[in-house]
């Protein structure tokens, strides 16, 4: 498999508080890779350090074949960002910001930048300073994908628009990625939104990537177990035991990753009476996994 | 990408620059005012000496002029915290280039407007005897210490702000340093001694000082 | 008291033989001292009246009286002053001895200085700065000194000179005056003429100042400039251009009423120029020359000849010539170059880099 992104033994640090140790990272070309982690985890540093926007202390950032940030400009070409905050020059017109745009990028198609503008409901003569928050969301996606880059770096792209935004922004992506086989790394912390549209995530915790694995795998793999007379210690496990909690009536509630169907024989094998298997969604197990991360199991 | 740099810039200077252009037009023609046709030769001596008065108003306009063009190539890209300009893809001292290629483009339009200003008020000027017109020598004198304070401005302006604090440390520390030497009584003129450097050959701000003037001898 | 002090200086002067036009001499010198005297006891008399303590300050035969307040700002500025003053006039001070200057701080505390007999008032304020009072100063004891200059040189001189430690500041606005003027003579004796030097000071050509110092196209500019526009038509011809109308137009002024060339400016440089040429005695040589032509006084003043003097002149004043407007080349290309510098700088900061 090729990786449009790599990062090996990451090192960064800011200030005496924040650093990104030993961190390695793959983005698989042509996936839509969801990069989740709580606030002031290091995803938007991390993404900076991907595109060459700072240096790291060690480690190796290979982007588009191009390591970075030594070949910052040739890789910059071919990859369309979308920071966290919004970064255009406020005084110019939306007419004005897309030309100014497309003077950098010889990939520019003004065809599709019309069609967007049009699906976007976005006037050409309106100052960006004058945009509400979802016409500058629309906007910087449109001005990104008129690029036609071959990867797409969101950073929080919807944060902060209303639904029907969302669906605007997140339906022009992805009509993108199927035209283009392009590859998009996201960042997010609405992890419902990932889960739609993301073949693999990566979790990120204060510095450190907690999990990265398809996405099918983190959704199926994490299970809610309710267990009766379950053993003390747990001993050797099939499964990776992120916690458990007691429960009335003797029962407790395990949380576990890389569960598959056959393990119920290891409760038979402890005597321990498996009640019930439930199913987290990607935000039920994202918390789970964050927490197992924070404290050390019990 | 000059095009689309120097449009970004050119907007957003282009009030402050109408303003500049136009001052830059009318202090030559102001100092040509004070020439009345009938002057006569005892009368050029106070007359220049009212348009060295005026004089003080060129190095000033030229150094506005470098400020507010300086500022303005990175006004916007400082409040977006320099985000926009460094996910660009060019190196990043050709996107200083291109900045600072187009502040000094925009430059040339008030020193043409004084340049033009000074040529209309040398023709219809009637100048005494001995007296001579310097319409050319003006602008280009305008232009060039018009591009110090730009560059000056800019560098500083493109700078981090950890920069900004080494450059306030070190002028701190000289003013310290002359306090001190004042305490203990000691004849030593520090800040003095670097001001004088600054202004006299071949310091930065050389071209600033002395007489400004579109007439002289 | 006076017959004290006669009889005093009497005693005092021995009892030898003297001539009849000396002891005359000797006598009124005695009446004049002993008549300030009696009249500086009588003002301090009748400013202990008033309750005010006068202080006196003496350079030679200069009296200078001001009141308490002013006394040590009036003594520095006396200080910087007299030597400047003594240097450049010599034994012309003498004539200082004649009157007293008071030094007047209108806004002194202790009120202002009682009359005085023959003096002089000069104005001041008790916050003045010293450099500020020498200046006054030097104007007044400058122009009391030159009241003892004859006629002929006063008129020439047109002017008071004013003795400075260092190079006078009006050698720059000479400059213009020499590089701009319309007058021919002028314009000749800038590029070297130095016959036509004397003539632009008017040491030359006082017999026929509008026909020595001024040429055809110069006196059609007086004409126009300074007679009424019509006189019998002279003035109108003269404007066509007919030189004889315009002699005839400027005989009627009087000689001593055409004004050189050169303005008194000038020629107050170039007494400047001989008495420091001249050093000391330079001034009591010139008095000493009365009568003879200035050329001649200059010379003897200067102690070198009168085309030394004029040379000197001359190339002091063009040396005076103020920084030019234009830029150099140096100049330029250091700008260019300071402004790659700092191009540079602003490339290699540590965020563009």
């Amino acid at each position: 498999m090729s990786h449009t992104v790599e990062i090996r033994d990451l090192y960064y640090r800011a200030g005496k508080n924040f650093e990104i140790r030993d961190l390695a990272l793959n983005v698989p070309t042509g996936s839509m890779y969801g990069f989740l982690g709580p606030n002031g985890a290091g995803k938007t540093t991390t993404i900076r350090l991907m595109l060459g926007l700072l240096r790291p202390r060690s480690g190796r950032i290979t982007v588009l074949g191009g390591e970075m940030p030594r070949e910052s400009p040739r890789v910059l070409s071919r990859t369309g960002y979308v920071p966290e905050q919004p970064h255009l020059y406020l005084s110019l017109t939306v007419d004005e910001a897309l030309r100014y745009h497309s003077a950098f990028y010889t990939t520019w198609d003004w065809k599709w930048a019309d069609e967007l503008l049009g699906s976007f409901h976005l006037d050409r003569t309106s100052l960006l300073g004058r945009l509400s928050k979802g016409e500058m969301g629309k906007l910087e996606v449109l001005l990104v994908l008129a690029q036609r880059p071959e990867l797409l770096v969101l950073d929080e792209p919807t944060d902060g628009l209303d639904p029907v935004v969302r669906r605007d922004v997140l339906t022009a992506l992805l009509e993108y990625v199927s035209q283009q086989n392009a590859t998009v790394f996201i960042s997010s912390h609405l992890v419902h939104e990932l889960e739609r549209i993301c073949d693999w995530v990566g979790v990120m915790d204060r510095g450190r990537l907690v999990a990265e694995l398809p996405m099918h795998s983190f959704k199926s793999g994490i299970k809610r177990l309710r267990v009766a007379n379950a053993p003390t210690p747990a001993g050797d496990t099939p499964f990776v035991l992120l916690s458990r909690e007691p429960g009335g009536s003797g029962v407790e509630t395990w949380v576990v990753r890389g569960w598959q169907a056959p393990m119920t024989q290891y409760f038979e094998g402890v005597g321990a009476n498996l009640r019930d298997v439930v199913d987290l969604d990607l935000e039920e197990g994202f918390v789970e996994l964050l927490r197992t991360f924070r404290v050390p199991r019990s | 990408m000059f095009k689309a740099v120097l449009y970004t810039q050119w907007k957003w200077t282009r009030l402050p620059l109408l303003i500049l252009a136009l001052a830059a037009f009318a202090l030559p023609l102001v100092s040509a005012r004070q020439m009345t046709p009938d002057a006569e030769y005892w009368d050029a001596q106070g007359l220049l000496q009212s348009l060295e008065a005026l004089g003080a108003f060129y190095p000033l306009l030229a150094a506005t002029a470098g400020l507010i063009l300086a500022a303005a190539a990175w006004a916007a890209d400082h409040r977006g915290r320099h985000v926009y300009a460094l996910s660009l893809p060019l190196p990043r001292w050709h996107y200083v280039l291109l900045r600072l290629g187009a502040a000094a483009l925009l430059l040339v339009v008030p020193a043409i407007a004084m340049w033009l200003g000074a040529l209309i008020a040398a023709t219809v000027t009637t100048l005494p005897p001995g007296l001579h017109a310097y319409p050319t020598t003006l602008a280009l004198r305008f232009a060039l210490a018009g591009f110090i304070a730009l560059t000056l401005f800019f560098a500083v302006s493109a700078g981090t702000s950890r920069t900004a604090g080494y450059v306030l440390g070190a002028i701190g520390v000289l003013v310290v340093a002359q306090i001190a030497v004042g305490l203990f009584d000691l004849k030593l003129q520090i800040l003095e001694t670097i001001l004088y450097q600054i202004y006299i050959w071949p310091g930065p701000l050389e071209i600033f000082v002395g007489r400004w003037s579109l007439f002289d001898v | 008291m006076a017959l004290l002090v006669l009889g005093s200086a009497c005693l005092a002067g021995g009892t030898h033989a003297q001539t009849t036009s000396e002891f005359r001499r000797r006598v009124e010198e005695l009446q004049r001292t002993s008549r300030r005297v009696h009249e500086t006891l009588e003002a301090a008399a009748e400013a202990r009246t008033r309750g005010m303590v006068l202080d006196t300050l003496r350079r030679g035969p200069l009296i200078l009286v001001v009141g308490p307040s002013v006394e040590a700002i009036a003594a520095a500025a006396l200080d910087s002053t007299w030597p400047a003053i003594e240097h450049t006039y010599g034994h012309a001070i003498a004539v200082l001895g004649n009157t007293a200057l008071v030094l007047q701080a209108l806004d002194a505390p202790e009120g202002p200085v009682p009359p005085q007999p023959r003096s002089i008032e000069i104005l001041a304020s008790a916050s003045a700065r010293p450099s500020d009072v020498a200046i006054t100063l030097r104007q007044a004891l400058a122009t009391q000194i030159q009241q003892g200059m004859d006629s002929g040189l006063a008129h020439w001189v047109g002017g008071v000179l004013l003795p400075t430690p260092t190079d006078s500041g009006f050698y720059g606005p000479l400059y213009l005056e020499l590089t701009i003027s319309p007058w021919h003579r002028v314009q000749d004796c800038r590029r070297g003429d130095l016959a036509s030097c004397r003539l632009a000071l008017g040491v030359d050509g006082r017999d026929d100042p509008t026909d020595r110092w001024y040429d055809a196209s110069d006196r059609r500019r007086m004409v126009a400039g300074w007679l009424p526009s019509e006189m019998n038509g002279v003035t109108t011809r003269c404007l066509q251009g007919q030189d004889a109308a315009c002699r005839q137009a400027l005989r009627r002024l009087e000689p001593t009423l055409v004004s050189t060339p050169l303005g008194a400016g000038a020629r107050l440089a170039l007494l400047d120029v001989v008495l420091r040429r001249g050093g000391t005695g330079a001034y009591d040589r010139l008095l000493a020359t009365r009568g003879q032509p200035i050329d001649t006084r200059l010379a003897a003043a200067a102690g070198v000849s009168a085309d030394s003097v004029f040379a000197t002149w001359r190339s002091r004043v063009l040396s005076a010539q103020p920084l030019p407007v234009a830029v150099s080349p140096s100049s330029a290309w250091v700008a260019v170059g300071w402004c790659l510098l700092l191009a540079v700088l602003a490339l290699r900061s540590s965020r563009w880099r």
